[in-house]
């Protein structure tokens, strides 16, 4: 396994332990991490730190998982499958992704998310009073 | 027209330029030549697949006829195990004249030269089209 692959599986360790110092600690100080490809990205370890505590908020990310992967010199690209618990919404998702993962000086420096967010499932109707009692 | 057997051992980047090629002819049956009889071709992954090569022909035809000026551009890629994955964009103008541009991530799989399978990640629908 090349060193750069060890720096994501601890990126992913760390999620796993909802460990947010060894989250941030595995990427560079100007992180660029691209959650949707359709919004600005976050950028930075402070800003990363205060996503992944808006998240852990929202969602438990129950798994992630490699399903395949290549590598090209700085870059790791991965097709895999995140499993989430929305509270809000008290459902689980299951999120099918593919990211780039780009690397420096032993570091990751860049992360894009390819994935359909409009296929999440629809929030549940709210409980009437009939159903509610 | 290069046979499967070349393509076998051709890098996988190299295969699929040649596959943009033949889009770019609107070549049909060269572009067809590319796929397993039972490829299995997620377009977009979250919508239900394209199974077969017939269906991938009835895929393309509509696809064709429906959308103008396609682009579509490979920004990075890397293989691994007869995988080749990209990162690019894909661009077209579609049957409403709307101006339809996404960001992608795809992983193509090969077997003996030739595609067996095809998943494409990105957001159907831009949620800041309407904004």
């Amino acid at each position: 396994m090349s060193e750069n692959m060890k720096v994501l599986e601890a990126m992913m360790a760390a999620s796993k332990a909802k460990d947010h110092d060894a989250f941030v600690e595995t990427t560079t100080d100007d992180v660029e991490y691209f959650w949707s490809m359709h919004a600005r990205p976050i950028v930075g370890k402070p800003s990363l730190r205060k996503f992944l505590r808006n998240y852990d908020s929202s969602f438990e990310q129950r798994e992630w998982s490699v399903r395949n992967w290549a590598e090209k010199e700085q870059m790791i690209m991965v097709e895999g499958m995140e499993r989430l618990y929305d509270r809000a919404r008290d459902v689980v998702i299951d999120n099918p992704f593919m990211q780039v993962v780009e690397f420096r000086d032993g570091k990751i420096c860049s992360v894009r998310d390819y994935y359909d967010g409009s296929k999440m499932p629809p929030a549940p109707k709210p409980a009437t009073q009939e159903s509610a009692a | 027209m290069t046979t499967a057997s070349q393509t076998r051992d051709e890098p996988k980047i190299d295969v699929i330029r040649r596959l943009q090629q033949a889009i770019a002819a609107k070549d049909k049956a060269g572009f067809l030549a590319f796929f397993a009889p039972d490829v299995e071709y997620h377009y977009h992954v979250g919508t239900r697949p394209l199974m077969g090569r017939d269906w991938v022909e009835k895929f393309i035809t509509k696809y064709w006829a429906d959308n103008t000026g396609s682009t579509w551009v490979i920004v990075r890629h890397a293989e691994a195990d007869g995988c080749l994955f990209t990162e690019g964009r894909e661009q077209y103008t579609n049957a409403d004249g709307k101006l339809v541009s996404h960001p992608y991530m795809g992983i193509i799989e090969f077997k003996d030269g030739l595609i067996t399978g095809w998943r494409d990640y990105f957001q159907m629908a831009d949620p800041n089209a309407t904004k």
